[in-house]
Parts: structure tokens; sequence; C-alpha cells
């Protein structure tokens, strides 16, 4: 049950033809859970870091369009 | 005294069996006593030094509160999931001093939010929450179960009832049902706030405020005024409060004979 101030009508679209799935999974990199796209070449590239310790946001390697090392 | 029973051995031998090459777990990065050649391997580089966590952790919720239905992908979403078990390792990491939580949310699911909050509250560490942008419908919960809140000068707060959007309420056992939703969000609010029931009921029904919809929209200092919110103020503020929440916490600790 939502309590929000967003319309039904927006958060539940008619038709999400307009909306192309994002492809999202999280992983463990430097000790750090990120979620991660499909990038181009097929790489992981990093999304956001589900992180509470803001060290990790200041990680040059865990910066949102970092691609992860293929493995 | 020897056990002559073969069979005793026979079951206390492990069952032989060869595992396969893929079956192999493979340990995860950062960890593990090959830590270093693990990562090596599946990176090609070494992993980060082992590192202490900050002494404050900040948690930010944002977007939508998924919790119990997962949203079509064009909503942004704070998942339930992912935030209990960093709270419960927050208050069980004895590196970790405090909390700051940053909201900038529409609201969303009333038993994530509602879960959330409570997660907060219970944090035996000093919490300190501030409200950027918006903390809106079921935001406000979570914005007031920490131990102090703050409110950006330009961040709102919207309070409204709780309705199904675009459904005709045909039984009154629905109505019902919707009023006791509602009536767990306003006493969290009541009691984890200095605002009265009586001032939070008139606010969240009050007609002409809102476009097309009942409920009040505070910005800023009138969360403050009407007692939501415990002070206007930006990053610094909430920091600043927080350590002097974390130095009180160390002096009552160092004070406290069980506790030392």
């Amino acid at each position: 049950m939502l309590y929000t101030i967003v319309p039904a009508h927006v958060i539940f679209p008619e038709q999400y033809q307009g909306v192309e799935k994002q492809q999202l999974w999280s992983m463990q990199y430097r000790g750090v859970e990120v979620v991660v796209q499909r990038g181009a070449g097929g790489q992981a590239e990093i999304v956001r870091l589900l992180s509470t310790d803001p060290n990790d946001y200041l990680d040059p390697m865990l910066q949102p369009g970092m691609t992860l090392p293929a493995f | 005294m020897p056990v002559t029973d073969s069979s005793f051995f026979l079951q206390q031998q492990p069952a032989e069996q060869p595992t396969p090459p893929e079956a192999k777990p493979v340990p995860a990065p950062g960890r593990g006593p090959n830590a270093q050649i693990d990562s090596i391997v599946q990176f090609g580089q070494p992993a980060p030094p082992p590192k202490m966590p900050s002494e404050i952790q900040c948690l930010s919720i944002v977007g939508q509160i998924e919790g119990h239905l997962i949203l079509p992908p064009n909503n942004k979403t704070t998942k339930y999931e992912h935030v209990i078990p960093q709270l419960v390792a927050i208050e069980q990491n004895k590196n970790i001093k405090g909390l700051l939580v940053i909201l900038n949310t529409v609201g969303g699911d009333i038993e994530a939010g509602l879960a959330i909050a409570e997660m907060i509250e219970s944090i035996s560490k000093p919490t300190v929450s501030l409200v950027l942008g918006g903390g809106h419908s079921i935001g406000a919960p979570i914005a007031v179960a920490a131990d102090y809140s703050f409110i950006a000068d330009t961040a709102t707060i919207t309070i409204h009832p709780i309705r199904l959007t675009g459904f005709v309420i045909g039984v009154p056992q629905t109505y019902e049902y919707l009023d006791k939703m509602q009536d767990r969000v306003i006493r969290f609010l009541i009691e984890h706030s200095r605002i009265e029931e009586a001032k939070l009921r008139e606010l969240m029904f009050r007609t002409g405020d809102l476009v097309q919809d009942v409920g009040t929209v505070l910005i800023g200092k009138d969360a403050v005024e009407v007692g939501l919110i415990d002070q206007v103020g930006g990053l610094k503020d909430a920091l600043n409060h927080l350590e002097l929440l974390i130095a009180q916490r160390e002096k009552e600790k160092s004070s406290d004979p069980v506790l030392v």
C-alpha cells in the first residue's frame, strides 16, 4: 500500500513500452556493494553504490559510470 | 576403548565425492585468506587494503520507498531490503559512532517506510536526519525517527491523508482499513516529534492548500513551527549536531561503570 504524493498513473504507467527496462544487478566490488548495469562492450558499469560509508563515495574506482574490469 | 564395529567407521567417513572443478565455491573478493589473489584473478587488480568504516555513516533515502511491490522501472527507488541490513550493520559495528539520514523522497510503501523509521528510531547510536528537497508522505515518519531532525530552508514535507488513488471505496471496511493505516502513521509522528495530534490531523485534512487534494505542504521553517521537525539547517548543522550527540554519548559511557 503506497503513501506518496506521486499519482498512481505516474507510478504505474498504462504501458511500459516507452520505458526500457534497465537491467540492473548488484555485486561486491572493492568490498562495497555496487549496483551495476551492462555497459558498452558487455562490461559491468557502476550505476550506484549501496553503501552508508561516506568514504566509499570518494574512491575514484567507485564512481558511477566506471566500468568494472572484465572477469 | 577401541571401536570394533566397522559400520561405525563407515558412518563417520565423509562420502568421498570428487567435486567437479566448476562447483568450487568462488570466494567473494576482498575476503578469505587468498583475497589478494582472488581479486587479481577476478578483477585484474589487487583488492584495496582492508578499511575501517567511517565513524559517521550516511544513509540516503531517495525516490520512492519500495517495499512489498517491485515498482515499474520508471520509478527511482530506495529498496527496503537494501536499507534494513545496512541499519543492522551500523548498529552492530563498534567502529561506527553515529548515523546521518538524508531524505529526498516522495513517499512510498507504508509498511516499508514505517519499518525503516522503526529501525532508525531503535538504533542505540545517535541519529540525525536532514530533509533536503522533499520528505513527503511516508518520508515524514523516517525524518522524525532520528534523535534530532533538520530540514533545509527550501525543503518541503507534504502531509496528506492515505488514499487509494482512483479507487472507489465500496465497503465501510475498506474505509476503516485506510483509517487504521493512517492512524499508524499519525501515531508514529506524534510519538517522535513535538507536534500535537489535533494539529497534525488538521494539517492532514486541510482543504485549499493543495490543488485538487486535501493536505498541507510544509516548507522549511513551517515544519519546525508546527513541531514536526526540530530545526531548519543544512549539512553543516546536521553533522555538528550529530558530533555533539556522539560526544554526549561517549561521556555517558565513560561515566557509567556498567558500560565501561
